[in-house]
């Protein structure tokens, strides 16, 4: 589908995952991408200009290929090859769009368009009899959208694929129809769109049990870096990041080809706050994924609930702060992630300590003290912290909870009279021929219920 | 046992009774219609011939001959009624008979009559019998201690004969050896002679051929024997050759066609080949190779002698076609002298076997043209199936179907490896002989590299699988080492080996000129893992590349059975280099641990070995929890030494009989592939150590709770029950006591006891897993330090702890820390001060008894249960409740079914190419590996699935 761009730089970038991620994406979905890059300094411009230049000359986007060519070669002349490729293009697609005519000319007719909708008759039968449209004028218009993607025309392309998929039935050219609209939806930034394909999408890699598993999973890979788009575009994306990628499936997939997708995995999941229960769950992915992918921000979860390095935590996080401003995907995290990365500091270190000195936690936190007792007292006066603080010596000093005897005692008898009624129960219902044993052991259970 | 009461037709024909009789007397048949005239006119046409060219006093000798041929035939009657008094009496005679016609038959007192030495054969030959038959022939209670007595002194008696007997078994056949040189030495010798030599016995033999099979009557009896698989089993394969006579014809038949249709190709050949007069031309080639193939196999044909005369063939055959035929029933008839599946194949004989599978291959190889046949012919199935008896049954008959009809040369590999196993196992592996055979490997692993090459440009990757399968179980096992610490590691290691070692180094190197890995094993370091291979570092350097090529082929062409088998070499070679993640990748990815109780034995036991590597690896890179996972199952049944393949372990109930010992011992490994056993069993009690210790310290009060290592906590109530306990003697003793000094929080002992054991030696990283393993003692002792002595503690400084235990405050800290969140101890930091801060949480007296009343009310409930369990036979509510709890304890220690060791397959992909089903295996998979500071259960499923595998066995 794709290839990796050639972007071999001399001066090997910290963290950057583009070329990483790249191998999975279309070559299409590279380019905000580079884009990305072009304003970070990590890569030299010939060099991402050169990777541009690759990941067009496979598309059909000439125009483009040509301006970047001449602004890599400071010419004004584009190569005869290019030009000859353009017109190759430009006559592809006046065959293509006549093949589709018929089609098109149907999906252009809005007015016809809504009336067919509207008798439910908008079906390859119905169009066959009244519009000449034929199955191979479909299989055309498949091929036709597919020209206009390649061409960067992501709309057109998108609106074709969402008809050619209403009317096909093979289910293989819807499959990968969907990819497309997937990736055109992306490539307009139309999210919630993006969006339900992406679930489309998944539901049929995962109904596709007939598939090879090899190729189940390279799909999996795929759309899993596919929806990285969506997801940290999308205003619930950060949810269903987590939803999609904890699950059993996809985690495999994670940790099995691209195990620096946990990169995503663990900052959505550090800033959204109520995904805490996964933390753990987290934490053992990346510790059995450590000696195949570690970078600072998986080093953070690691030193902070692993280690319980407090400092290790501090330097990984500023580390982390880099590395999330040189990330296509995350860039736009940088502050919560932040924020939410010192307040899993702090928690940590509160559980673990009974009295702290305020300077001290400033420092860690990265606050004036003023600011980190006010920190802390907003904690504290929003009830997620059991602490006072001792303004005499600048202490915090921590309510101490521990499980009391009442609660023990509680919970040890907690399921009894349940289980002595349950037993009763069951000796009633399978047993009831010897009437005088049953009513022992229910007196007995029942005694023991009491209690 | 009347040896000589053959009924072959050959007796008569006294020309050339060489062979004939030879291989007569090396048979086995009773039958009890041959008289013993017969016999005698028999045995003395040779011994006449045999001695009455030298002799001179004719008569007296004749007389003597006689009478010890009467004194023989009595014994030959004592012992087919098994009566060993009489023998013991019979063998007095003989001794008696000996000394006094000393005189006549011997004059220069120099040699013993070849008469007498047949007697002392036949006593010999029976008495083994006897012996591997005791089960099944009851003798009574005199006749076991005279045969006893009988053993034993012939046993000491024929010590001085040793030579003779050898000889005599050599070349049984007769007096004439006397006179010529001993046939089998002589390998190119006679030339001139060859022709009328090569002739007369195939003639001879063809008589008795078409002579209509002699032994028709025979074969009846003949089976009785075969039947109690006693030495004699080497019949077995002369049995079923015998049992086709028809079939042999067809052959025959057969062969003369396809013979013509060659002909016919190569008459121009034939044309320059005929220049030379002196030769024989091609077609008489043939002729005399049909004329010897023919009586191959029969019970009067003897193996050595058929090889002699095929080998005499050979300057002659000059087409390489006929070379390779030529060549194929030479390697053949080697094989022919070993029909026994308990003995090997005796070491010259491997290597010329080895020498005319190169010529084979050198054939192939200049002569692209020719192409080995493809079988189409039933015939040669039969025969390789025969041939194969040997091998492992697995090797599917019908793999053999597609066998080309003039040189199999896989099948010759495979046989010729299994052999060179055998006799590794059957040399003591303290000598130096042993070495020279380890030696013999490269020679081996070249031939096969070539005869895979081959078969690769042929184009039969099966082959090539199966042949790269063979290699990659030669190259597994051998460590590689860098090349920069190469060279003082092997000087090491030669410096451990006794002198011996690196002289038969030296002069193996040079028949193997080019050749592998000469492993050196120091006989007293049998940890082969860690032996280095002194070799021209040419093969060593891209072993790994080697080992990935093989292992890629066979898997993209091997079946089942060789891709499991090289699935697990290779995990075992990337353990042995340290490369533990993707060892145990592979083995999750594969999903072998499931699937290996299906597996054959031997393939069961490579598994154990791999695992037992695998946790060896573990180990070194410092990953405890895994080391102790993997070998935990292999050491729960006390049966290592046979799980591993590495000896055989008296079992203390029952005796096993002999033909399960003998399995057994068909399975073990060669001495220099073993994994050192007492570095493995240090290996899993430091292991369990480490892990165990700090478990019971912190369930001080109820131990029965949570037992990581069953095996480590049978050891140390061991210990504990001892009245006085002395200072450490072995591995086990210095690890419990360590152990016991760690619970004190004693590391520094610790470590010193666990510094003296013998493991360093073959550690060849010895110095970094011992800091690891001070280090990890350090933290395990603080840990077992702050739960035992925290009670005593209302703080502890940090500074006091570091200094205690010798740790940077960083760890300390971070441990400290790490107990504090999982809950083991009660405490918290003090910032300010740098200190711990302990939380009693003692209970009044009030709260201690409820706190016991409710344990009480839910002990009883749960008798309740337990009560009506037993009595309705179903589990009732019991049965959720137990479910439940178990989910739940699955829930909070993250999986605890499919815990032990890697039991827990892991949902990754499959091996390159294979990647099987993934789906689901990701939970068992946590399961199985971090348990965070919890956990480390032995689960219940593990011990279960433990028990399976070993009953397996």
């Amino acid at each position: 589908m794709t290839e990796t761009p050639a972007s071999s730089s001399t001066v090997t970038p910290n963290y950057d995952l583009t070329q990483t991620i790249s191998p999975y994406l279309d070559r299409h979905l590279v380019f905000p991408l580079l884009e990305f890059l072009d304003g970070k300094n990590t890569y030299s411009e010939v060099d991402l200009l050169k990777a541009k230049l690759d990941l067009l000359d496979k598309t059909n986007m000439v125009d483009f290929a040509m301006d970047i060519y001449n602004k890599l070669h400071n010419t004004d002349t584009p190569p005869a090859d290019m030009k000859a490729h353009r017109d190759v293009v430009v006559a592809r697609l006046k065959q293509l769009q006549q093949e589709a005519g018929p089609m098109l000319r149907v999906i252009e007719n809005r007015e016809l368009l809504s009336r067919l909708r509207q008798d439910k008759t908008f079906n390859l039968q119905f169009l066959q009899e009244n519009h000449e449209v034929t199955p191979e004028s479909l299989e055309a218009l498949y091929k036709y959208a597919k020209f206009q993607f390649d061409c960067g025309n992501y709309a057109g392309a998108a609106e074709y694929l969402f008809h050619f998929r209403a009317l096909n039935t093979n289910p293989e050219r819807n499959f990968s129809a969907l990819w497309g609209k997937l990736a055109a939806e992306i490539l307009m930034q139309n999210w919630d769109e993006a969006l339900k394909d992406l679930g489309a999408l998944r539901e049929l890699i995962d109904a596709k049990s007939f598939t090879p598993p090899l190729v189940q999973l390279q799909q999996r890979t795929w759309l899993i870096h596919w929806s990285l788009f969506v997801f940290f575009n999308h205003a619930n994306g950060v949810n269903l990041i987590v939803d999609l990628f904890m699950q059993d499936r996809y985690l495999n997939a994670i940790q099995t080809t691209c195990p620096h997708v946990l990169r995503y995995l663990t900052t959505a999941v550090i800033i959204n706050k109520k995904r805490r229960n996964i933390l753990k769950d987290l934490v053992k992915v990346i510790q059995q994924e450590a000696y195949t992918y570690r970078d600072p921000i998986t080093e953070f979860l690691e030193a902070l609930y692993v280690n319980f390095d407090f400092e290790e935590a501090h330097i990984k996080l500023r580390q982390c702060d880099q590395v999330l401003q040189s990330d296509f995907f995350l860039v736009a995290t940088r502050n919560d992630f932040i924020e939410n990365a010192r307040l899993y500091i702090f928690e940590t270190y509160c559980r673990i300590h009974q009295k702290i000195d305020i300077t001290m936690l400033a420092e860690k936190l990265g606050m004036e003290v003023a600011e980190a007792e006010r920190w802390i007292v907003n904690l504290i006066r929003n009830a997620r912290l059991d602490a006072k603080i001792d303004s005499k010596d600048n202490h915090v000093i921590m309510g101490t909870q521990y499980p009391s005897v009442y609660q023990k005692v509680i919970e040890k008898t907690k399921g009894l009279s349940f289980r002595s009624y349950q037993l009763a129960t069951n000796l009633n219902k399978k047993h009831d021929e010897p009437r005088d044993q049953t009513n022992r052991f229910q007196d007995e259970s029942e005694d023991a219920g009491e209690q | 046992m009347s040896r000589f009461f053959t009924g072959g037709s050959s007796s008569d024909d006294e020309s050339d009774s060489g062979s004939d009789s030879g291989s007569d007397e090396r048979e086995t048949k009773p039958s009890a219609s041959k008289v013993p005239s017969r016999f005698a006119r028999d045995s003395s046409s040779d011994s006449d011939e045999g001695s009455g060219k030298k002799r001179v006093v004719r008569s007296a000798k004749d007389k003597a001959i006689e009478d010890f041929r009467s004194l023989i035939n009595t014994v030959n009657n004592h012992i087919r009624i098994n009566d060993w008094n009489a023998i013991t009496d019979d063998f007095d005679n003989l001794n008696k008979l000996l000394s006094k016609s000393q005189r006549v038959l011997n004059p220069e007192g120099n040699r013993t009559p070849r008469i007498y030495i047949r007697a002392l054969v036949i006593l010999e030959d029976f008495i083994k019998e006897t012996q591997d038959n005791k089960d099944k022939v009851k003798l009574n209670t005199l006749n076991a201690r005279s045969f006893n007595a009988m053993k034993q002194n012939l046993k000491k008696h024929n010590k001085k004969y040793e030579k003779e007997l050898e000889d005599y078994r050599k070349a049984p056949d007769s007096a004439d050896v006397d006179e010529k040189p001993v046939a089998s030495d002589s390998d190119e010798d006679e030339k001139s002679e060859s022709e009328d030599e090569a002739k007369e016995p195939s003639d001879s033999e063809k008589d008795s051929d078409s002579g209509g099979e002699s032994d028709g009557s025979s074969v009846g009896s003949y089976k009785e024997e075969e039947e109690d698989k006693g030495p004699s089993r080497w019949m077995l394969k002369a049995d079923t050759k015998d049992k086709k006579p028809a079939e042999k014809k067809d052959k025959k038949e057969k062969e003369k066609t396809v013979r013509v249709t060659t002909k016919k190709v190569k008459t121009d050949e034939e044309g320059k080949a005929e220049k030379k007069a002196v030769e024989l031309n091609q077609e008489d080639v043939k002729k005399k190779i049909k004329e010897i193939l023919v009586s191959r196999g029969k019970r009067n044909t003897d193996p050595v002698k058929q090889m002699e005369q095929l080998k005499e063939l050979l300057p002659h055959a000059k087409d390489p076609e006929l070379q390779i035929e030529v060549l194929t029933h030479v390697v053949s008839a080697h094989f022919d002298t070993n029909r026994s599946i308990a003995t090997h194949l005796s070491v010259p004989n491997w290597r010329s076997t080895v020498d005319f599978l190169t010529q084979i291959i050198q054939v192939l190889e200049n002569n692209p043209s020719v192409l080995l046949h493809e079988a189409d012919e039933p015939e040669p199935v039969a025969e390789q199936s025969a041939l194969g008896l040997n091998d492992e049954e697995l090797e599917g008959s019908e793999e053999k179907a597609n066998v080309p009809v003039q040189a199999n040369l896989m099948a010759f590999v495979e046989r010729l490896d299994d052999e060179y196993t055998k006799s590794l196992q059957a040399i003591d592996p303290h000598t130096s002989d042993y070495l020279q055979r380890v030696g013999d490997e490269p020679l081996f692993l070249e031939l096969a590299e070539r005869i895979q090459n081959y078969y690769d440009s042929a184009g039969k990757p099966k082959r090539v699988a199966r042949i790269a399968a063979r290699r990659v179980e030669h190259i597994y096992y051998k460590l590689e080492r860098d090349p920069t610490e190469k060279k003082p590691a092997a000087a090491a290691a030669d410096a451990d080996a006794p002198a011996s070692v690196a002289s038969t180094d030296a002069e193996l190197a040079a028949p193997a000129d080019n050749a592998a890995a000469v492993p050196a094993p120091t006989p007293v370091a049998s940890d082969n893992a860690e032996i280095p291979a002194a070799t021209p570092s040419k093969v060593k350097i891209d072993s790994k590349a080697v080992m990935d090529r093989l292992t890629s082929v066979i898997y993209a062409h091997g079946d089942e059975r060789l891709k499991t088998r090289s699935m697990l070499c290779h995990i075992y070679y990337h353990a042995l280099h340290e490369r533990f993640y993707q060892a145990r990748d592979m083995m999750l990815m594969s999903h072998l641990q499931d699937s290996i109780h299906h597996m054959d034995i031997p393939t069961q036991i490579l598994f154990n070995r791999t695992m037992a590597q695998l946790g060896l690896c573990a180990f070194r890179d410092g990953l405890i929890r895994e080391a102790h996972n993997c070998l935990a199952e292999l050491y729960a049944g006390g049966r290592v030494k046979e799980l591993l393949g590495q000896g055989i372990t008296n079992q203390r109930y029952g005796e096993k009989n002999p033909e399960q010992e003998k399995q057994e011992r068909r399975r073990q490994y060669p001495y220099h592939m073993h994994i050192n056993q007492e570095m493995l069993e240090a290996v899993h009690l430091i292991s369990a150590m480490l892990l165990e210790v700090p478990n019971m310290a912190l369930n001080a009060v109820d131990s029965r709770k949570k037992v990581i290592s069953k095996t480590f906590r049978r050891w140390l109530d061991f210990y504990d029950r001892q009245v006085f306990n002395g200072p450490p003697e072995n591995t086990r003793e210095a690890v419990i006591a360590a152990s016991k000094a760690l619970n004190k929080g004693d590391w520094k002992k610790s470590i010193e006891l666990l510094a003296k054991l013998q493991m360093w030696v073959h550690l060849h990283n010895a110095d970094n897993v011992k800091n690891m393993l001070k280090r990890k003692l350090q933290e395990e002792a603080l840990r077992t330090y702050l739960f035992t002595y925290s009670a005593s503690y209302d703080s502890i400084s940090i500074e006091q702890l570091t200094r205690l235990f010798e740790l940077p405050v960083n760890t300390v800290h971070s441990i400290v820390s790490s107990m504090m969140i999982s809950e083991e101890l009660h405490a918290s930091w003090d910032q300010p001060t740098n200190s711990i801060i302990m939380h009693r949480v003692e209970p009044t007296h009030l709260q201690f008894l409820a706190l016991q009343f409710a344990e009480k009310a839910a002990l009883l409930v749960e008798n309740n249960e337990r009560l009506m369990e037993m009595r309705s036979g179903n589990y009732g509510y019991r049965f959720d409740a137990k479910n439940q709890q178990q989910r739940e304890r699955e829930g909070g220690r993250g999986g605890y079914q499919g815990r032990g060791g890697f039991q827990g397959g892991r949902g990754r992909g499959g091996y390159p190419g294979g990647y099987q089903q993934r789906e689901g295996g990701f939970q068992q998979r946590e399961g199985g590996y971090q348990q965070g500071g919890r956990g480390g259960y032995q689960g219940r499923g593990g011990f279960q699935q433990r028990g399976q595998s070993q009953r397996a066995f």
